[in-house]
């Protein structure tokens, strides 16, 4: 098995060498176009690259795979939310201890996805603020990290906090409050 | 000694390790290629710093890793979302994996990917890398003894990753 392995990792080498012999003509040329200090070249290239990160949609699981993927996540939450993709529609679904059958609203529903939208791009870190647990969700990204958040009720409002960093985010706008409403009226 | 170092030189001779190092921890062929440049960009800077102590392949190695630990603390924030028209599915692909035309070793790809990134960072400088124990721990910064302890620990996981993974084939 030991030797497998060590040839399959060599094999695994040398595909990668491949791509890389592809990689050194693409920066050779930028070097010899560039010379090394000038970094501002690539920018345009990285915010390219920023751009279609931003651009592109994510890719949402059903619920199950979430806990298994991170078992921990599935212990505390009072209400647990994740965006969902199937190959037929984009869902958002969530659960309730309570209430184990998943609801599942389409994210066609413009309202949601301006939400959201509005949501994430209007975040503001803040300080943290003692608050209680509402909910939490999850966004699978097409390369398949995950980001988590959690939503808090504090004496002035709400906040998110983003699980894998602890940074605490309020929004510049009313779209966390909204998010709040909306999922309040979902388990109504 | 130092100043004689020529950086194309330095690159041509080290930047497929240094891509290959970045790219298997970071799996994305784009941001590799971004955070070698920004290596070599680093080791301009630094040159003279350099102590001979070390080889200038585990010294590239080195700034290499930190180049990509910065990247991760870097872009572990907030994803941002777009909710534009969308009628095909999207799904959850690697390129990368996906050139990979051997079923075995697309397989090794992927359970290497699934492991806790100090065994893919080991495994990666000593299977792929082929360092000895001794470049990995100037690298990683660990003891050869820890190096030696988390490569055993790192391919034993592997192992069973890997295992379960073809059992599901």
């Amino acid at each position: 098995m030991k030797e497998s392995f060590d040839a399959l990792f060599k094999e695994l080498a040398a595909e990668e060498l491949d791509q890389s012999v592809r990689h050194r003509h693409i920066n050779s040329l930028r070097m010899s176009k560039t010379s090394l200090p000038k970094r501002r070249k690539l920018t345009p290239y990285f915010v390219g690259m920023a751009l279609i990160s931003v651009l592109t949609i994510l890719v949402f699981q059903s619920f199950l795979p979430l806990s298994d993927r991170n078992s921990a996540y599935s212990t505390l939450e009072p209400y647990r939310t994740v965006i969902a993709q199937t190959n037929q529609e984009t869902l958002f679904r969530a659960t309730l201890p309570t209430r184990p059958e998943a609801k599942e609203i389409l994210l066609e529903d413009r309202k949601w996805k301006s939400t959201l939208h509005s949501l994430l791009l209007q975040l503001e870190e803040v300080q943290e603020v003692p608050g209680t647990l509402l909910f939490d969700f999850a966004i699978y990204t097409e390369d398949s990290s995950i980001t988590r958040f959690k939503v808090y009720e504090t004496l002035d409002g709400y906040q998110l906090k983003d699980v894998d960093t602890s940074l605490y985010y309020s929004t510049t706008n009313d779209s966390l409050f909204d998010l709040v409403t909306m999922m309040r009226n979902t388990y109504k | 000694m130092r100043n004689s170092i020529d950086l194309l030189d330095l690159y041509e001779s080290y930047s497929d390790d240094v891509y290959r190092y970045l790219l298997f921890l970071l799996r994305n062929k784009e941001v590799a290629e971004d955070l070698t440049h920004d290596t070599f960009l680093k080791v301009h800077s630094s040159l003279h710093q350099f102590n001979q102590q070390s080889s200038l392949r585990t010294w590239l190695l080195k700034i290499a890793g930190n180049t990509a630990i910065d990247y991760i603390r870097r872009t572990k924030r907030v994803h941002f979302l777009a909710f534009g028209k969308r009628s095909e599915p999207i799904t959850i692909k690697t390129p990368e994996l996906n050139a990979i035309q051997k079923a075995d070793v697309r397989l090794l790809y992927k359970a290497l990917g699934e492991l806790k990134k100090d065994y893919q960072e080991v495994l990666i400088l000593r299977k792929i890398q082929e360092l000895s124990i001794r470049e990995t721990s100037e690298i990683l910064g660990w003891s050869e003894d820890k190096v030696k302890a988390k490569s055993a620990r790192a391919l034993s996981k592997l192992r069973e990753t890997f295992l379960k993974e073809e059992g599901t084939k």
